[in-house]
């Protein structure tokens, strides 16, 4: 068992909800959503978040629109929808839960 | 002399080396493989190549540039080999079953008089020394061998770029197997 596997493993149980909830906060392209990702080091190589994002709008999570960019070819810009922001609650929900669990367990021993 | 070859990734040109197109196809390729029972598999694809153009349109340094392998290695770097993106799905065979057959070429590094015999060595994985001795003996022994060995020379490619080369060993073209050998020639 490595370590930096744990630990990827542990990034991307919260991967699914650090995305909704960047997207919580407003519309993001996908750039925007990889520099945050990669800044915080949930993401290590980018392709790990085109999968998500498909996943997610399947879903009915997010939406997206073409928006015209100033150089090159029109890029996706995705929003939250109303199933999303349910869903995140949920699981903020049971991150602070997670958090409070894994607090008492350690403090126990 | 290099062959180039232009390739359409979401709407722009971009002119690549014959060794990076190589790599770049191979890259899509496992990408589709290992997406290939996923609802909405070419939106992904699709997605993924609008951001490897990205990439390599900002490492671009004048128009027409052309790109060469490491240029499209340290992309695929950023992007991440499939099993790196995600190892939710089935993958885990997709990355070692891919393309390790051998193909004919011949070994231009290697060559008497026009790499035939050490590219059938590559082949069979035998001595090339074996066929030049049958070779030498049929054409001493009514020349037979000699005409054989001429249509093999027309008949059968170089190996010129390092990806071919790879295929006649019969290893994989990996980003990993072309800068093995491009750091062997070195």
């Amino acid at each position: 068992m490595e370590i930096e596997n744990a630990k990827a493993q542990m990034r991307k149980g919260v991967l699914e909800l650090c995305i909704l909830s960047v997207l919580s906060r407003g519309d993001a392209y996908a750039n925007d959503l990889i520099n945050k990702l990669k800044e915080s080091q949930m993401i290590v190589v980018e392709g790990t978040l085109y999968p998500l994002l498909t996943r997610q709008k399947n879903a009915g999570l997010l939406t997206y629109r073409w928006e015209e960019s100033p150089q090159g070819p029109p890029r996706k810009y995705y929003t939250i929808t109303e199933l999303g922001r349910t869903y995140l609650e949920d699981l903020l929900k049971s991150w602070d839960e997670l958090v409070e669990t894994v607090g008492s367990i350690r403090n126990n021993s | 002399m290099k062959k180039t070859i232009s390739v359409n990734l979401n709407g722009s040109v971009f002119v690549l080396d014959e060794d990076a197109y190589q790599l770049l196809d191979n890259y899509i390729k496992q990408l589709n493989k290992h997406f290939a029972s996923e609802e909405g598999n070419q939106e992904i694809i699709a997605d993924i190549e609008s951001r490897i153009a990205e990439h390599l349109k900002s490492g671009l340094k004048v128009d027409n540039q052309v790109i060469n392998v490491d240029e499209v290695r340290r992309v695929i770097e950023i992007m991440g080999k499939p099993g790196d993106i995600d190892d939710t799905g089935v993958s885990q065979e997709t990355n070692t079953q891919y393309q390790s057959y051998r193909k004919m070429y011949r070994d231009l590094d290697d060559k008497i008089l026009g790499g035939v015999c050490s590219g059938m060595g590559h082949y069979w994985r035998v001595e090339p020394v074996l066929f030049r001795i049958i070779f030498a003996l049929t054409i001493l022994w009514g020349g037979l061998g000699f005409f054989i060995y001429l249509i093999l020379w027309i008949v059968v490619p170089a190996a010129t770029t390092t990806a071919q080369k790879l295929e006649m060993r019969g290893e994989p073209v990996t980003a990993e197997n072309i800068g093995k050998s491009f750091d062997k020639k070195n």
